[in-house]
């Protein structure tokens, strides 16, 4: 009986070998296993995405950007199927051990966490898409479903304009709102979106605009033609056009 | 139709870029990697052709694509009268091309990684537009007004009044963008993302090459590490949909700085210097973050005269002042435009002002801003993965008295934009409101992978034998006259 058994040091470093890949293997699946059940965990999500103070709070950007439970569990999944792949065929599981030496280990563990981040990440961005969009694949999204999309009310309210005013208008401004910050900078929003049609920085302080000189000033200079009394938040009538004369 | 031309036009760039490169001298294309000439052209074609139309609308020209096309046609033209370098530039290996990088199960774990970063960034770039608030704003707005006005719209720039003339910004990306939409005939988000695409491609071949020459010059282990920290970090293929696009081409045009520079540390060449100092120019002409990171380049280069011996001193001496003239000629331009601008009444943030007074405020804010910058940098594992960690090891890994000046060298661009990105956010945290620095995720991208490279990398250096030629004594011996060899 003893006959069969092969006590060499070499199928014994063999054997080492094969647990430190099975044992590694077991840690991918685990850990995988161990930070979808955790980050499925809302309380415990959100203590982690404070641990980065400037990440966007606001939860379209979240599902976007954080590495999502279901997202790290299949980029782990496939991490692991190559892992077995490597062991299953012998070839593979020679040339890995020759050319990853124990030395190596920490290496190639990163560049396979890489790897499988990286995979996580694309699966993540993907899905955002198919969950905002009914599931549809990106090809199949137009570009102004998405600019919809991305920038609600404003969008609609730059197409608005533009079916209002004639091409190349040249129109005094004034917004609700002039932050600057993600979906509240509608100002220069509407500017962006709403080209050709020029929007200035610019509006009476007056009734009439004529008894306002500094603004009387600068229409003139710029051949200003519209008022508009831009108010994103107000939903039955947002864009207040009247022409100057 | 259109999308044949923007194909066609593509071809175009990558012809100029290879046009550019075949007037160096066939010997340095020789001992070039074919990845790394291909990097080099895609960076080369488009920045080039983009430079020289920036030039003709600042001179007053109406804009139209044959500049473009006239721009392709020139290249393809210095390409067909290099065609003695043709060999060089395409057929010849350079030493250790063809060694195998990795073996194929590692190839296994890494390549399903690097192929799901490099498919999205084509998918996203042909089918997403860009819906970061400024790209909305400002940047395809430029690109719109470009396509349609066919000048630089002086009026908006020269006009205080006008919503979202941005003056602090130069014009080099919008002019690159309109390109592809001049082939296409009509405005598209997908062909604007033409530029992005290709300057991904260059940065992925800049990278790759990075690694064969560690893995050739059997720094396996670095190399090894250089891929995954580079080549599978997700954010260069994931932010050019998510997040505005200006700084991440600073990111990867400051790679391409500082992969010459390293190229040049390794070997006094021309062409290395140059191609350093030009990929520097184009991050400074794309956005204002370029210009700490090209003073920071110059510096590193004038770094590495430290140490050297007499003759090599000087021939790189020699060369370190021909590119920074050439930098200082080609950024002219855009200084003299720039100064004849008003102040705009809306978008003119000084974050200087008033220093004497904010200066305490800002110091008080270090703290916070370096807790926001460490954690953008260690993590973030769905923008960098663990790159940061390796950048910090490969760093603390291999220093000796040899390379110290060369890896301080590589460090010094990336190292300076990043200074300056906290400097701003010092000043930020008083004058903007805190949402404002979810901002600071894709600044950060001017800098992390230039930053990761220099980490990481080691400048190879061929040994020199006693009495031998090598590739420095080589090119010292070209460039400097007989009498000086005792």
């Amino acid at each position: 009986m003893n006959a069969t058994r092969d006590h060499t040091p070499s199928n014994t470093g063999h054997r080492q070998i094969q647990f430190t890949w099975a044992l590694l293997l077991a840690l991918v699946i685990a850990s995988c296993a161990v930070w979808y059940l955790l980050l499925r965990q809302p309380v415990l999500r959100e203590e982690l995405l404070a641990a980065v103070p400037h990440r966007y709070r606001i939860s379209k950007s979240m599902e976007r950007r954080l590495l999502a439970p279901r997202s790290i569990l299949l980029a782990g999944g496939a991490g692991a199927v190559t892992l077995s792949l490597c062991l299953l065929v012998p070839r593979f599981r020679k040339q890995i051990d020759e050319v990853v030496p124990p030395g190596r280990r920490l290496l190639a563990f990163f560049a396979g966490t890489q790897s499988m981040f990286a995979l996580a990440v694309v699966i993540n961005v993907q899905a955002y898409y198919l969950r905002a969009y009914d599931g549809r694949p990106v090809w199949k999204i137009g570009e102004e479903e998405i600019l919809a999309y991305d920038a609600p009310r404003v969008w609609e309210d730059a197409q608005a304009l533009k079916s209002l005013l004639a091409p190349g208008s040249r129109v005094a401004l004034r917004a609700s709102e002039n932050d600057t910050a993600r979906g509240g900078g509608q100002k220069f929003l509407l500017h962006g979106l709403a080209y050709p049609i020029a929007l200035f920085d610019a509006y009476p302080r007056t009734d009439d605009w004529t008894a306002d000189p500094a603004f009387y000033r600068v229409a003139k200079k710029y051949d200003l033609q519209y008022l508009l009394d831009y108010g994103r938040l107000d939903t039955d009538d947002p864009l207040r056009v009247e022409p100057l004369y | 139709m259109g999308a044949a031309f923007v194909l066609l036009y593509a071809a175009g760039l990558v012809a100029a870029g290879y046009g550019l490169l075949a007037l160096a001298p066939a010997a340095t294309l020789h001992r070039m990697l074919r990845l790394e000439k291909f990097g080099a052209a895609l960076l080369l074609g488009q920045g080039a052709v983009a430079l020289g139309v920036l030039f003709g609308l600042f001179a007053g020209g109406t804009l139209s694509g044959t500049w473009y096309a006239g721009g392709c046609g020139l290249g393809l033209f210095l390409l067909l009268l290099g065609h003695r370098k043709w060999g060089a530039l395409w057929l010849c290996r350079a030493d250790g091309a063809s060694l195998p990088m990795f073996p194929a199960p590692v190839v296994l774990f890494l390549l399903p990684g690097f192929l799901a970063l490099a498919g999205w960034a084509v998918l996203a770039a042909a089918f997403l537009p860009t819906v970061d608030y400024d790209s909305l704003a400002t940047w395809t707005y430029r690109v719109r007004v470009l396509f349609a006005e066919r000048n630089l719209y002086v009026e908006a720039l020269r006009d205080p009044v006008r919503l979202v003339p941005m003056r602090q910004h130069p014009f080099l990306l919008p002019v690159m963008e309109v390109g592809p939409v001049f082939a296409l005939g009509r405005f598209s988000y997908a062909a604007t993302h033409l530029p992005h695409v290709m300057t991904l491609a260059g940065f992925y071949a800049l990278s790759w090459a990075a690694v064969r020459r560690l893995a050739h010059a059997g720094k396996t282990a670095r190399a090894g590490a250089l891929f995954a920290a580079l080549l599978l970090m997700p954010a260069p293929a994931v932010q050019l949909s998510q997040e505005s696009v200006r700084e991440i081409m600073i990111g990867f045009y400051g790679l391409g700085a500082v992969y010459f520079l390293a190229r040049w540390a390794e070997t006094p060449r021309w062409l290395f210097i140059l191609l350093a100092g030009f990929y520097g120019l184009v991050a400074q002409q794309i956005k204002v973050e370029g210009i700490p990171f090209v003073l920071g380049l110059a510096l590193g280069a004038a770094l590495l005269q430290v140490g050297s011996e007499a003759r090599v001193r000087r021939l790189r001496l020699l060369q370190w002042g021909a590119a920074v003239a050439l930098v200082a000629w080609l950024a002219l331009p855009w200084w003299v435009v720039l100064n004849t601008l008003p102040q705009p009444t809306v978008h003119g943030y000084d974050f200087s002002a008033d220093l004497d007074v904010t200066f305490g405020d800002r110091l008080r804010a270090v703290p916070k801003v370096m807790r926001v910058a460490l954690s953008e940098l260690f993590a973030r594992p769905e923008l960098y993965g663990l790159s940061c960690f390796a950048a910090i090891a490969g760093l603390g890994y291999g220093w000796s008295r040899r390379n110290a000046a060369a890896r301080f060298a590589l460090l010094a661009a990336p190292a300076a934009c990043l200074a300056g990105i906290l400097m701003v956010y010092l000043g930020r945290n008083e004058r903007l409101p805190a949402e404002r620095n979810v901002t600071f995720s894709r600044r950060m991208m001017c800098a992390v992978p230039a930053l990761v490279f220099a980490g990481v990398y080691i400048p190879v250096r061929a040994r020199r034998q006693p009495g031998a030629k090598n590739d420095v004594t080589d090119e010292v011996d070209r460039a400097t006259p007989a009498r000086d060899v005792p």
